[in-house]
């Protein structure tokens, strides 16, 4: 995570005594890393001064209010937008080909055109993304009745989303930026689909997860970022905020952002 | 990875265009038969009604196969990369020249496409067994007439013709994707800016080919070289040097638009 004592555990290749995962065989360049990163819109300073720097291996929770930077942020880490000044890499590269290759990425928006089958679209993600699995995707679609002839325009958009994000579960990724993912699906589904994101990505990867759902997701979080006003406000693992703090996650954000 | 965002652009936009260009030639068929049988002259009154519709039908679908063409060009360039679905487009792992260039090159070959259809649905109208070949024969006896008078420049300078038509057409095009771009820049108004950029862009190669013009004519009447026949080898070099310096002078903007819309998407998205 964030702050300096965990850059040098990174660093020095010994097991983070933090916390309690354990990954052996990884190497030592974090997933993400951001340097002093600053994005300024026309009107508005977006993101002042970002460090962080999130490990391989990891389930993350970006949690912060509205407007607080978090799609910035997870945009910049696409190659969305580009830095005002400062930098961002993804395992060790600047945003670009390479990385969009093991970034898998689903945006806040609906990004799928109305006219294509959601087959079409499983044929699409194969042709462009060596480390999709069609397997998997079918196998999702299934489990939540989702018919892959159909069109997506038919489909009420929560269901959309649930095909944008078995499409993007269903990638080999070494790093999945979920903005918002569970927001428009039903209790039911998001259950699911929690199940599925903790199942089905390999020890190495990592994924963050902005929402401000925080109470349905806090049991898969093994990290949490607060982020406010574009600032980092806290980096802490989830047994850390329990054990120092005694409150669940959901608490203390409540906490924090207290309007 | 080029050949399969182009097979997708394709898709995306021949199921537009295809029906349309189906339409326009069934009306020209239509056209044909009422013309063909003289039914056309016949049919008075009431009776040419169908007649009339048709004709109608045909002139609103060859208009429609240019505005679609056109609009498809731009919305899939709008829509596609800078709208919601540049979400994907965007972070696919390729370069942004290579979304670029598989969004020009279908968007050129559908022009083209556009117009051997409009042609092709007026030779249907316009089929007459003995017209065609006599046409043909007048073509192949020009052609051969223009060999023997200049010889093998005649070939070199349809060539030089249809290149200028080629980049031409990938000047405009560019043109409206860096127009777009610009719109981008601005976080309101953005599709009344593109427009307004489109104003600017027109205006700046318009002023500079008029100065470019005004340059020419003064070194052409200093050297008196269009004022010769075409029969003289010198001319013939004049000939080609001005169409080699307009493929050139077009080929400086497509590029210069190509690279600003590229930087615009590179490093300018700012996705809503």
């Amino acid at each position: 995570m964030n702050n300096d004592e965990n850059k040098l555990l990174s660093d020095s290749a010994e097991n983070d005594s933090t916390s309690n995962y354990t990954n052996s065989n990884v190497d030592n360049i974090p997933i993400l890393e951001c340097k002093n990163l600053f994005k300024t819109f026309a009107n508005a300073e977006a993101l002042k001064g970002i460090d962080l720097t999130i490990k391989r291996g990891r389930i993350v929770g970006l949690l912060g209010p509205n407007g607080s930077g978090k799609s910035t942020l997870i945009k910049l880490a696409n190659g969305l937008l580009t830095p005002s000044s400062g930098e961002i890499l993804i395992a060790g590269n600047k945003p670009g080909i390479e990385t969009k290759k093991i970034v898998s990425y689903l945006p806040e928006r609906t990004y799928l055109n109305d006219w294509m089958k959601v087959s079409d679209i499983i044929n699409f993600f194969n042709d462009f993304y060596d480390n999709f699995n069609p397997k998997r995707a079918y196998e999702m679609l299934q489990k939540l009745n989702i018919n892959p002839d159909d069109k997506l325009k038919t489909m009420s958009k929560g269901t959309k989303e649930k095909v944008q994000l078995i499409l993007v579960m269903s990638r080999d990724a070494d790093l999945y930026l979920l903005d918002e993912p569970i927001a428009g699906v039903d209790p039911a589904a998001r259950d699911y689909i929690l199940n599925t994101i903790i199942t089905n990505y390999n020890e190495n990867a990592t994924i963050i997860i902005s929402t401000h759902l925080i109470s349905d997701i806090e049991r898969i979080l093994d990290d949490v970022v607060f982020i406010s006003y574009g600032k980092i406000f806290l980096t802490k693992s989830v047994d850390e905020i329990r054990e120092t703090e005694g409150k669940s996650v959901d608490t203390l954000f409540r906490e924090v952002f207290k309007c | 990875m080029l050949g399969k965002l182009m097979k997708y652009e394709l898709k995306a936009t021949a199921r537009t265009l295809i029906p349309l260009y189906i339409a326009l030639l069934t009306f020209a068929i239509i056209n044909k038969i009422f013309i063909g049988t003289g039914l056309a002259n016949k049919l008075d009154g009431f009776g040419s009604i169908p007649f009339i519709l048709s004709i109608f039908g045909y002139g609103c679908t060859m208009a429609a196969v240019f505005i679609v063409t056109f609009f498809v060009i731009i919305q899939r360039f709008y829509k596609n990369l800078l709208g919601d679905e540049g979400y994907l487009m965007n972070t696919l792992p390729v370069t942004t020249i290579t979304n670029l260039t598989s969004k020009l090159s279908i968007a050129t070959f559908w022009n083209i496409i556009s117009g051997f259809v409009a042609i092709l649905s007026i030779l249907i109208m316009a089929f007459n067994p003995d017209a065609f070949s006599s046409f043909f024969q007048d073509l192949f006896k020009g052609l051969s007439e223009g060999y023997s008078e200049v010889g093998i420049q005649i070939y070199l300078i349809i060539i030089e013709v249809i290149l200028i038509v080629l980049i031409y057409l990938l000047k405009s095009l560019t043109m409206i994707y860096a127009s777009i771009s610009i719109g981008h820049l601005f976080s309101k108004h953005r599709i009344l800016s593109a427009f307004g950029a489109f104003m600017g862009l027109s205006f700046i190669t318009g002023a500079i080919s008029t100065g470019i013009a005004i340059a020419i004519s003064f070194m052409g009447k200093n050297q008196n070289l269009f004022h010769q026949h075409l029969d003289t080898s010198s001319s013939m070099l004049a000939v080609h040097t001005f169409l080699i310096c307009v493929i050139l002078y077009n080929l400086v903007f497509f590029t210069a638009y190509f690279m600003i819309t590229n930087y615009i998407l590179k490093n300018k998205l700012n996705l809503e």
